[in-house]
């Protein structure tokens, strides 16, 4: 799961997925802004047809977060 | 005032490596800690930006130490009263100084077309009607976008709120709401909380001089 996402991720925002890891922040490490963040949830929907409540987005800061998560509602 | 400067590749490694010394410890490390380089001179040019203004607007010349609220937003931990705020984007940086509290949003609208879900997610029912409809979408999109964020960025909340509850053409007829919105060829940019705004594009020779 961590490797798809990170996959994910770097192909979104063109970020080397070599150079992403479980403990990199989407905004401090990453650089992604709110618009970056909110595209890639809507991503993330899209590709697991699940729905991902705006209040979870908070709490979505570093990759293994989204996995966490991804994990939990699968 | 809204300072805006949407040359990012006239900063050389020269300027970055300048610029980045004069930065705060706190700064420095958060400039650093960004992977790619554009993120890294977004980071340092914002900060300067933002230092432009001040000196221009108020004479402030010291270093800006940043606190942040609950939710993250910045201020001024010596100048409390001075309200800003800063956004960038892969075309640019933007940063809005104001006598009250500010909300600024620069969006690069050069970017992939706008998927059905994003836009069910951040668009009011009568703006996804709008949206369908439009031949600029993506335009329209930009502009929903930027409007909403930048009002949530002068709330101080950011996107905890469900962005699909706000209207974005209701937000500038709110009391002193001071809502504006400016389109360039690449970019698009929002600001809530600047009196009578106005735009003043600043180069990287300027910032550098």
């Amino acid at each position: 799961m961590r490797d798809k996402v990170i996959q994910m991720i770097g192909e979104h925002v063109n970020i080397p997925a070599n150079t992403i890891t479980g403990q990199s922040h989407l905004i401090s490490d990453l650089g992604l802004n709110s618009y970056d963040i909110v595209d890639l949830v809507c991503l993330f929907e899209d590709q697991y047809e699940i729905e991902i409540p705006d209040r979870t987005i908070r709490g979505l800061q570093r990759v293994d977060d989204i996995v966490a998560y991804l994990e939990t509602v699968q | 005032m809204i300072y805006v400067l949407d040359r990012l590749d006239e900063m050389t490694e020269a300027d970055f490596r300048f610029g980045l010394s004069i930065l705060p410890q706190e700064r420095q490390k958060k400039a650093r800690y960004y992977q790619s380089t554009p993120d890294q001179y977004a980071c340092v040019l914002s900060y300067l930006l933002l230092c432009y203004g001040l000196c221009v607007e108020y004479g402030i010349t010291e270093t800006i130490y940043f606190r942040y609220n609950s939710y993250g937003k910045p201020y001024s931990r010596d100048y409390p009263h001075v309200y800003f705020n800063i956004s960038h984007c892969r075309c640019g940086v933007a940063c809005a100084i104001s006598d009250r509290e500010t909300g600024v949003d620069i969006q690069d609208i050069r970017q992939k077309p706008v998927r059905e879900s994003l836009a069910k997610r951040v668009l009011s029912a009568s703006e996804y009607s709008a949206w369908k409809k439009s031949k600029s979408p993506d335009r329209l999109f930009y502009r929903y976008w930027t409007m909403k964020e930048s009002y949530l960025k002068q709330k101080g909340t950011g996107i905890q709120e469900s962005m699909s509850a706000l209207d974005a053409e209701g937000l500038d007829s709110l009391p002193e709401a001071y809502a504006f919105y400016m389109e360039k060829e690449m970019y698009c940019l929002s600001a809530f909380g600047v009196k009578d705004a106005k735009v003043r594009i600043v180069t990287c020779a300027e910032l550098f001089a």
